[in-house]
């Protein structure tokens, strides 16, 4: 089976901005930690950079294609295209929330907007995944096409993953227990398996 | 970013890129609403895949074209058809202006 050209492309921005986002979050912990900057500007900081990585993944989404289509096919990229929108509008108001509002207020209200957000985007996926076979995704065994795949499947399991557990630490700031991991990873495993299984 | 913006200022361009917003076509589809040669629509596909605003896909004898537009790009293809209809507008009323002009000569 030939694989689409444009499944291929995976844009720089997208990584550059998501180790961007992650090295700034990183040391914006370090210095609150060595006092070189106080704890609450700490967190400002890092709500920025949530809202800047949402806001460049966002940007990026319509081009990097998770849905594998054999067939061209208008709606699904109609239905990406909407996503990216939603991000993008998510990340300017998250951003905004943490340049401009009190701390408390701008936490509680961007992780709700994160979760309407994360709903939408949910349920235009899965709607889109309805769509599609598993035999539609390309196989794992060292083609280019599979690796590129492979790559954008994990910036977005990345993503994701880190957009939930900011959410859910905004809205819930004591430990979080196992399962919301548990379950975060299961999905990704799943397809995974499922592609092995079907490379084979 | 550049190639973007250049990609986006020919109103042809803008055309094809909103022609393609109803799904994937084939160069000899999108070439049929323009009255110009083949080289120079050829061209103008070459610009926006350049761009990074389309990307095509050879299928049989013919290239199917599929639109490609990040958010900003989105947005900004919005902002060049507002604005450059109402540019459109100001240049259908000047001529209308100057037609009316000579007429009451």
């Amino acid at each position: 089976m030939k694989w689409p050209g444009r499944i291929m492309q995976l844009p720089r921005s997208a990584v550059l901005g998501f180790a961007g986002v992650a090295l700034v979050t990183a040391a914006s912990a370090m210095a609150s930690r060595t006092g070189v900057i106080g704890a609450d500007s700490a967190n400002r900081l890092i709500g920025l950079a949530l809202g800047a990585m949402i806001l460049v993944i966002g940007n990026s989404l319509p081009k990097l294609r998770p849905f594998p289509r054999v067939q061209l096919d208008a709606r699904s990229a109609r239905v990406e295209r909407f996503s990216g929108w939603i991000l993008v509008l998510g990340g300017i108001a998250w951003s905004a929330l943490f340049a401009f509002a009190p701390l408390e207020e701008a936490k509680r209200i961007s992780a709700w907007i994160g979760i309407v957000a994360l709903a939408v985007v949910g349920v235009s996926w899965t709607w889109m995944a309805r769509r599609q076979s598993l035999s539609d995704y390309p196989p794992v065994s060292g083609n280019r096409v599979g690796l590129k795949w492979q790559w954008t499947a994990s910036l977005l399991f990345a993503f994701f993953y880190v957009f939930v557990i900011a959410c859910l630490r905004y809205l819930f700031p004591g430990e979080l227990s196992p399962w919301v991991w548990t379950v975060l990873c299961l999905p990704y495993a799943a397809l995974n398996v499922s592609r092995r299984r079907n490379a084979r | 970013m550049n190639r973007v913006f250049r990609a986006l200022a020919d109103p042809t361009r803008r055309q094809v890129l909103e022609l393609l917003r109803q799904g994937p076509m084939s160069a000899g589809a999108l070439a049929e609403y323009f009255d110009v040669s083949k080289p120079t629509m050829s061209a103008h596909f070459t610009a926006l895949r350049q761009a990074g605003l389309i990307v095509s896909e050879r299928q049989g004898k013919s290239i199917v074209y599929e639109l490609q537009l990040s958010v900003l790009e989105d947005a900004l293809l919005g902002f060049a058809r507002i604005f450059g209809w109402r540019l459109l507008e100001r240049e259908r009323t000047r001529s209308r202006g100057s037609r009316k002009e000579v007429k009451d000569r």
